[in-house]
């Protein structure tokens, strides 16, 4: 009967063994985690550091999509399709990028003010000198899309702390901002090479990235949106301190355009062809269209080699085998010239609107007999980059694949697109509350993939490649200087990579002349650089984009019965008003949004908003 | 026994030994006791042997002993005091009374010598035997207990006291005498006054506690849930209960105690289940507390007030509820048997616009916006005519997906009983409800939901000596379950989303319909084709106790050691697919449907699989003190406890590192003649959570009671008042779950770095992943501190009528938020954390009970009442811009909203009215208020309404009434106050938000289904503002109509009747030639009735009208007792 004690020992020596060690029983803390000291002492963690400051640079956004003329998504609901119907406020501001940009740029200043504790045996000096200039180029970079969002916004020059009284950081000017980019651009364009030798490096800016950047931000300052723009005049700090530029300042097409020439100057840079790719005879459609699906290229100013090309190709592509999401726009379809140079509303050009075509194009990649006549004898790049009712699919490799994109009677192995109503890309199967305008993206679209199987092939995407800098040369030199004929030289090059003759020879009385120039070089512009962003900010810079012709949005008659006529239906091809596109001139710059404002009293809201 | 050896650890005090006669006569008047030995000794000649230490606190004696024999005389000088004696020879040793080897010695002797054998009947005051009573002899470790006729049997000498003890019955002492044959009547005990309730890590008797504690009638919990928490609601006051699904498996309701005190952390309270912390076993299915069978439970205690939970520390400031369960008493077997069939429907399913009116009022909606009406008279014509139901379809998704029935059966075995040493309580429960999809064993599986319970447990209790008590408790369960290949969210949804007229549900060659591209979904086959998932789920709770007096130490002392570990498991094998759909698109020439395949499907339904675990381990000791003297009673209590919980599928370094804490827990109770009361009980608890050297926290709280019914001035109202108290308490609790909600995450101390976003380079695009901060540690951070006050008042009457009234007041400080007013330009990525938040709680809560009983008929009725009301205080918000958005010092969960003002009447109206929301309004169009008058209707013109989703006032009531052997019951639950945002924003899916109410949106392939009070609607020839919906138009959340405003939003308070039973016991005297003692038969009702304003859907669900709603149960059951 000892079992009392027994107990009783245990008892108290259980409650003992309880609160010895109980000391220590909460020292429960992340061993062997990543901390900022580790971070800095090692070089693949200063490195993924660096990776995720570039993780802040965007691909496919809204200017790509649908809120200019040339494109629309299919989706009522949507982002895009909401700030087009007017459905906009700083309080659901859309797209709203500025969280993006500012973490990016808190992590380039802790990269840069950090990076040098990294031991030198684990990172030599020499890379450090390049990843400081990577990320310099970075915080220019997303300065530079800020400024383009929101015009001028908080210029910092190092990374705030927590407890800062974010009241006291105002916007700065236009200037200033552009003058803090194009100082890290140059700061940036001295440690980083002209071009990247090792192909490891491809992704990475070059100094021929730090300049293209700095002639878009030039032709930016010299475009009539901040080039002494009285509808901003009103737009001042709380002191009063006006944000824009007062007064038209014509010198600054003249610094754009030498800005585009810096780049060129390089010599580093050449327009694509297909004869880079392999090509033994010069194809400008093949040109056109691998210029985008090449693993590399010579074109390229900065690109992003990650990107989600699926999503991309699933909701470019038509149905059954896409989402037919993002739609090409009737505008832009007719913004396209026909295999002659010359523009559809020109009375020599042979264009005709109606009726089918009866004889197919002299190139394998052109109309077929059949299709209707407006798609007939069109320029190289239309076929390279709209995918328009009949034209068989692309992303589809194997004839099984393309005949799933066929109704019974349409199985001919070439898997033409059915947009009419009761196809399979049509109304009826996509749903009639969806609004496609009978024509998809063919841009960036590859043949090597399969959409219906969702296989898709690498390619980078592209941000900036060099023809926009011919572009850009064209149109700043056009402002100030008409009669350079560099003009026309430049604006060639891009043409007869298209295919196209040059334009003195199909208008020679554009020559010189500067409105009539700027027209077709806004026009080569609408087209070569269609679906990548570049249209909505071309509008912008140009305020363009509220003119009506570019707010009235026409599409093709997809939600017309063809009662089985099929291919056959000529009604479909009626020209439809899609959209009168709800329009403010407040839209020329984005709403900052309200909780922003709420959290830094100093900010000025854009004008209007 | 080597007596010398003991003899000889004392210190020795030798009286001068001489040789006298036997017996002795003493007489004397306060005299010590050493005094009095002494003289013994001198008339004896016996040596006393003491340890000068025992006769320390000794108070003087008065005797008188005419010639007794030696013994006697000692024993009699003896009688209470706390000594012993024990004979040797001529030496006599005088020793505390103890439970140990020496103890045993003299009952041994006393026994060899003097002890005679007692006969005893134990009964209840109206002589009917009471079996299981245990039989004592005072100061002794004799012990025995009644049998089933209440007789026992216990040797104890004439002088000794029999004491008989059970529980609810007033403790009895019954001094032997010269009786062989003792007939012992027992009183049944005032219940109102000496129910012992279970607190936190003890019990306390009820009338003397001072916090605000609540129990509840288990027999009120004899429902045929699958889960506790959902009976709780409306069964007591001060729980804030709302059942958001029925979903069998998935029904467990959301419940807090006296609202919610915090906006970030975890506010849901402690749950403790037999003194072991057990709220986040199986926490992300609901805790496994909510699959106990209430059969098997003893009682419920909900810890309201700081007083009640502040030993809990850290861990107390959202309630504490526990469960004790059921253990064993000493007896035969006693065997209780219950078993339930069931039928379960929906409580209500909405109604759906049928093909025809959807078409039309699909036109109407269209030429509404300007455009042409898409179906033809032609078209809605033949699906009105049904001739062709494949090419023009009509279907009610709702009616196809859900049947009216499903079947459940439980069942609960429980046997208790044991030997006076070992006491046992053994059950096993089962429990098996279908779900209600209508879908059939197709393709070699069943996809329907099946939901099964297993459910056994052990509870023993083992005297290792009169002292020692060690207890075991075992329970493991098992959940297994079959669910369809999607969740039951996704199949309402699809079921709201889906238009009558899409497609059919099968062709005529059993082929199933549905869209080109996954345009849309066609519910029932997504049920009844998509495959399914099993899981099962089991879980092992075990407690392993040792509790030891040590009354020899100091009288009413005892320790205990607690170990306990719980582990469980989630499994789930998933066999999803999809099959070949078909989509008509006309007829051929012969009249047969043209079929085109919309969807290539699997031939066999794929695989996967996923499981997590996780383990607790808890460990405590404690030492209590309990004593009276006279009417002066302490009780005491000292803790040490920590704990260790492990999850094994974590994911992630942080989460996988163990979550511990660690406390001691103090609690001093004084009464004076249970009269006054005064209580302090601190808790100061750790957790791993905080950095080094702010990990620990103290939180004390006081509380005092005074039951003024016991005063003497009270006298002449006792007759009426049985009752009447008074209590008070004030105290700090603590919230250490910070970690539970949003991206709060644990270790805010430290700065945390995780994966960040990526980059491609070189010619492939190599991926390079990127590092970023996912923490931004911030150093001082500590858990929420909240100070609670409690005022409470109870009133007996005429020993029928209790009432409980409680105030109480809680603010909640430095509560763990994430940084909001920090501005963007800052640029930092993680989350920044700051002790900030603050936040105000109180309401009221009151209990109503009545029972009486005249003749034949009995009656209970009962009812209890919440009012519960919040207010932020503080949450780092940076100031808006108008001050009336401001959420700061709004009530939780209100949310901004429009006021709507009506509808528009005329395009003049429209034309002088501030611009909202589109461009094309019309009239019929809602108007909502400028609030700050700037002339446009934007989103400063939202304004809080005070309203909120989740409810201020709670209320239940219910009575049973009894006839002989019939009873009937009936039980109702509430709710008011209490609005939610039907504008469909909550309906959620793959789809568009606001499917079946947002007019026709849609972002498949078709506009949405509809409820069918569409047909509610204002139009041009009727032009109503009462309208239920406004001008119809093709609509989205950020249509004009239906922004959140005032017109949407509705008032969800509710009543419904919860349960209702109908019962009969089969009399006793049926049944005495049989070994059964009791039947009772009963058919019972759940959620059979619901009264609300609202009556699309059911109100419970709140704003997400596609949900599975609450089950309507019926079941017939039948318990016995053998």
């Amino acid at each position: 009967m000892k079992s009392i004690h027994t107990f009783i020992i245990a008892a108290g020596s259980l409650f003992l063994t309880c609160i010895l060690p109980a000391c220590k029983h909460l020292d429960e803390k992340p061993d062997n985690l990543l901390t900022s000291e580790i971070l800095w002492s090692n070089r693949a963690n200063a490195e993924s550091y660096l990776y995720n400051i570039y993780g802040a640079v965007l691909e496919i956004d809204y200017p790509h999509i649908g809120i200019s003329d040339e494109a629309s998504v299919s989706i009522p609901g949507t982002n895009v399709r909401q700030m087009v119907a007017g459905n906009w406020s700083s309080v659901n501001a859309y797209y709203d990028h500025w969280d993006n940009y500012y973490t990016g740029i808190r992590s380039s200043f802790i990269f840069e003010a950090n990076v040098d504790k990294v031991p030198e045996s684990q990172l030599s000096t020499a890379l450090k000198t390049q990843y400081k200039a990577e990320s310099k180029f970075l915080r220019g970079w997303f300065y530079w899309q800020l400024i383009k969002q929101y015009g001028p916004v908080v210029k910092l020059t190092s990374a705030l702390a927590l407890n800062d009284d974010f009241n006291k950081y105002p916007r700065n000017t236009f200037d200033q901002c552009k003058d803090y980019v194009n100082q890290l651009m140059d700061e940036a364009a001295v440690n980083l090479p002209v071009n990247w030798a090792s192909s490891s490096d491809y992704g990475r800016p070059s100094k021929g990235t730090c300049l293209a950047v700095k002639s878009q931000l030039a032709l930016w300052a010299a475009s009539p949106l901040w080039n002494g723009n009285p509808a901003f005049a009103s737009l001042k700090n709380q002191d009063g301190t006006a944000l824009a530029p007062s007064s038209y300042d014509a010198n600054k097409w003249k610094m754009a355009a030498d800005a585009a020439k810096a780049v060129t100057n390089l010599n580093a840079f050449q327009l694509f062809t297909n004869l880079d790719n392999g090509g033994s005879r010069f194809d400008p459609y093949f040109s056109v269209r691998d210029l985008f699906l090449a693993n590399w290229n010579r074109e390229i100013l900065f690109s992003r080699n990650s990107w989600n090309y699926w999503g991309y190709t699933k909701a470019s592509s038509p149905n059954p085998g896409g989402i037919n999401v993002y739609n090409a726009t009737q505008n832009i379809v007719d913004a396209f010239c026909m295999n002659n140079g010359r523009t559809i509303d020109d009375p020599l050009s042979q264009y005709k609107e109606t009726g089918f075509a009866d004889n197919s194009g002299a190139e394998s990649w052109g109309h077929k007999k059949g299709q209707w006549n407006m798609y007939a004898n069109r320029e190289p790049r239309f076929y390279a980059y709209i995918q328009y009712n009949g034209r068989p699919v692309l992303p589809a490799p194997t004839v099984d694949d393309k005949n799933y994109y066929s109704s019974a009677g349409n199985i001919d192995g070439t898997g033409r697109i059915e947009f009419y109503y009761s196809g399979k890309a049509g109304a009826k199967a996509t749903g009639i509350t969806n609004n496609i305008t009978g024509y998809n993206f063919l841009k960036n679209i590859s043949p090597a993939d399969n959409i219906r199987q969702d296989v898709t092939n690498y390619r980078p995407f592209i941000i900036l490649r060099y023809a926009e800098i011919l572009l850009n040369y064209a149109e700043a030199l056009n402002e100030y200087d008409p009669s350079n004929p560099e003009i026309v030289q430049t604006l060639n090059l891009v043409r007869n990579r298209a295919g196209l003759p040059g334009i003195e020879t199909v208008y020679p009385a554009a020559v010189g002349n500067k409105e009539l120039m700027r027209k077709y070089i806004l026009r080569e512009r609408q087209v070569e650089l269609c679906f990548e962003g570049d249209r909505y900010y071309t509008l912008i810079r140009r305020l363009l984009l509220g003119a009506p012709e570019n707010q009235t949005i026409y599409t093709m008659n997809v939600n017309e019965d063809d009662g089985g006529q099929g291919f056959a239906f000529t009604s479909f091809y009626k020209r439809t008003l899609f959209q009168k596109r709800a329009w403010e001139n407040k839209m020329y710059l984005f709403p900052i949004s309200q909780y922003q404002l709420d959290r830094d009293r100093a900010l000025v809201q854009n004008p209007g908003w | 026994m080597r007596l010398t050896t003991i003899v000889l650890l004392f210190t020795l005090m030798q009286v001068s030994a001489a040789t006298f006669g036997q017996r002795i006569t003493l007489n004397e008047q306060r005299v010590s006791l050493k005094r009095a030995l002494e003289k013994i000794h001198n008339q004896s000649g016996y040596n006393f042997l003491f340890d000068r230490n025992v006769l320390k606190g000794i108070n003087p004696i008065s005797i008188s002993i005419e010639n007794e024999e030696l013994e006697t005389a000692v024993k009699k000088i003896l009688h209470n005091l706390p000594l012993t004696y024990l004979i040797d020879g001529n030496t006599i040793l005088i020793k505390p009374k103890e439970s140990s080897i020496l103890d045993k010695a003299i009952d041994k002797l006393s026994s060899i010598f003097s002890d005679q054998e007692i006969r005893g009947k134990v009964t209840d005051l109206k002589g009917n035997p009471i079996p299981g009573a245990t039989v004592t002899v005072k100061g002794t470790k004799k012990a025995t207990a009644t049998d089933v006729d209440g007789n026992f049997k216990i040797k104890a000498d004439k002088n000794e006291i029999l004491v008989v003890h059970l529980m609810g019955f007033v403790t009895k002492e019954v001094l032997v005498g010269d009786q062989t044959e003792i007939m012992i009547s027992m009183a049944e005990e005032d219940k109102t006054l000496d129910d012992v309730v279970v607190v936190g890590y003890g019990k306390q008797k009820k009338v003397t506690i001072t916090g605000a504690v609540s129990t509840i009638n288990m027999a009120d919990m004899q429902t045929p849930n699958r889960s506790l928490s959902n009976s709780l609601a409306g069964k007591v006051a001060g729980i804030i209960s709302m059942q958001r699904s029925g979903e069998p498996g998935y029904d467990n309701a959301s419940f807090t105690i006296r609202g919610i005190g915090t906006f970030t952390g975890n506010t849901e309270p402690l749950i403790i289940i037999d003194g072991v912390q057990r709220d986040d076993v199986n926490s992300s299915f609901g805790g496994s507390y909510n699959n106990i069978d209430p059969e098997d439970i003893q009682s419920i205690s909900l810890l309201k007030d700081a007083s009640a939970t502040a030993v809990y520390g850290a861990r107390g400031a959202n309630g504490v509820l526990i469960i004790t369960t059921k253990r064993g008493t000493a007896g035969k077997p006693q065997i209780s048997i219950k078993t339930e069939a069931s039928m379960s429907g929906l409580t209500k399913t909405p109604k759906m616009l049928d093909g025809v009116s959807w078409m039309r009022l699909y036109n109407e909606a269209n030429i509404n916006d300007g455009n042409q009406p898409v179906y033809s008279e032609e078209i809605i014509q033949k699906t009105a005519s049904g001739l062709d139901p494949y090419l023009y379809p009509n279907v009610n998704w709702i009616k196809s997906t859900y049947k009216d029935w499903a079947p459940g059966f439980n069942s609960n075995l429980n046997v208790s009983g044991g030997s006076q040493s070992v006491r046992y309580y053994v059950s096993a429960s089962f429990y098996n409800q279908d779900g209600s999809y209508k879908v059939t064993k197709q393709n070699d599986y069943s996809p329907n939901l099946n939901f099964k319970r297993y459910d056994f447990r052990t509870n023993l209790d083992i005297d290792l000596s009169a002292t020692t008590l060690l207890s075991m408790n075992l329970d493991a369960m098992l959940v297994s379950s079959r669910y369809p290949g999607l969740s039951a969210s996704k199949i309402w949804y699809n079921a709201y989303l889906t238009p009558p007229i899409a497609f059919p549900i099968q062709y005529p060659d059993g082929s199933w319909a549905g869209p080109f591209n996954n345009g849309g979904s066609n519910p029932l086959n997504e049920i009844q084709n998509s495959g399914y998932s099993t899981e099962f789920r089991p879980t092992i709770q075990s407690i392993f106790s040792i509790n030891q007096k040590l009354d020899k130490l100091t009288p009413g002392l005892s320790a205990m050691a607690r170990f306990s570990f719980d582990s469980y498991s989630e499994n789930d094998n998933r066999r999803t697919g999809r099959n070949n759909l078909f989509l008509a698109s006309g007829r051929d020439a012969d009249g047969n449907l043209i079929l085109n395949q919309s969807r290539v499907g699997e031939q066999f339904l794929g695989y996967s699989q996923s499981s997590a675990a996780e383990k607790k381990m808890y460990l405590e000791t404690n030492v209590t003190y309990d004593r009276r003297f006279g009417s002066h009673h302490f009780g005491g209590l000292f803790l040490y406890n920590m704990r260790s919980r492990v999850v094994s599928s974590a994911g992630d370094v942080i989460s996988s590192i163990p979550y511990k804490n660690q406390g001691m827990a103090v609690r001093v109770t004084y009464d004076y003649a249970d009269r006054y009361m005064l209580e302090f009980d601190a808790g100061y608890t750790g957790s791993e959570n905080f950095e080094p050297g702010k990990r620990f926290g103290f939180f004390p709280s006081v509380s005092a009671g005074w039951v003024i019914s016991k005063e003497p001035f009270f006298k002449n109202l006792s007759a009426t008042f049985n009752l009447l108290k008074i209590r008070g308490s004030h105290g700090v609790v603590g919230n250490d779950q910070i970690g539970f909600s949003g991206n709060v995450k644990r270790f805010p101390y430290l700065g945390q770095y995780g994966s960040g976003r990526s980059i491609g380079l070189g010619f492939n695009g190599t991926i390079f992943n990127g590092i970023t901060e996912t923490v931004f540690g911030v150093e001082n951070l500590t858990w929420e501190k909240a100070t609670k006050d409690n005022l409470g008042i109870e009133i007996g009457l005429l020993n029928k009528l209790s009432i409980t009234v409680d105030l109480y007041k809680e603010r909640r400080k430095n509560i763990l938020i994430a940084r909001s007013s920090l501005s963007g330009i800052l640029g930092v990525t993680g989350t920044v954390f700051a002790n900030l938040g603050e936040m105000n709680n109180q309401g009221v809560d009151a209990n109503m009970e009545y029972t009486d009983k005249m003749g034949n008929v009995s009656l209970r009725l009962y009812g209890n009442f919440t009012y519960n009301n919040n207010k932020i205080v503080e949450r780092d918000e940076p100031k808006q811009q108008y001050a009336y958005q401001q959420a700061t010092g709004q009530k939780l969960g209100d949310n901004l909203m429009y006021i709507a003002e009506g509808l528009f009447t005329s395009t003049e109206q429209i034309a002088k009215s501030p611009s909202q929301f589109g461009a094309n309004l019309k009239p019929g169009d809602i108007k909502y208020t400028d609030v700050n008058g700037d002339g446009v209707v934007n989103s400063f013109d939202k304004v809080y309404t005070g309203k909120s989703d989740v409810p201020t006032i709670l209320y239940g009531a219910g009575f049973t009434v009894g006839y002989k052997g019939v009873d009937l019951s009936l039980f109702f639950q509430g709710i008011a106050d209490v609005t939610f945002m039907a504008n469909g924003s909550a309906v959620t899916g793959d789809g568009a938000q606001g499917a079946g109410i947002v007019p026709f949106t849609g972002m498949g392939q078709y506009p949405s289904g509809m409820l069918a009070n569409l047909e509610d609607r204002w139009t041009v020839n009727n032009a109503r503002q009462d309208a239920y919906y406004p001008r119809l138009g093709i609509s989205n959340q950020n249509s004009n109509n239906y922004q959140p405003s005032t017109w949407w939003s509705k008032d969800g308070s509710f009543v419904r009747l919860k349960q209702a039973t109908l019962g009969y016991r089969i009399s006793d005297a049926l049944l005495t030639k049989t070994a059964i003692k009791s039947v009772y038969f009963y058919l019972s009702g759940q959620n059979l009735l619901t009264f609300s304003k609202f009556k699309l859907w059911d109100p419970e669900l709140g704003a997400n009208g596609a949900g599975y709603p609450p089950l309507r149960t019926f079941a017939l059951g039948l318990k016995a007792t053998l």
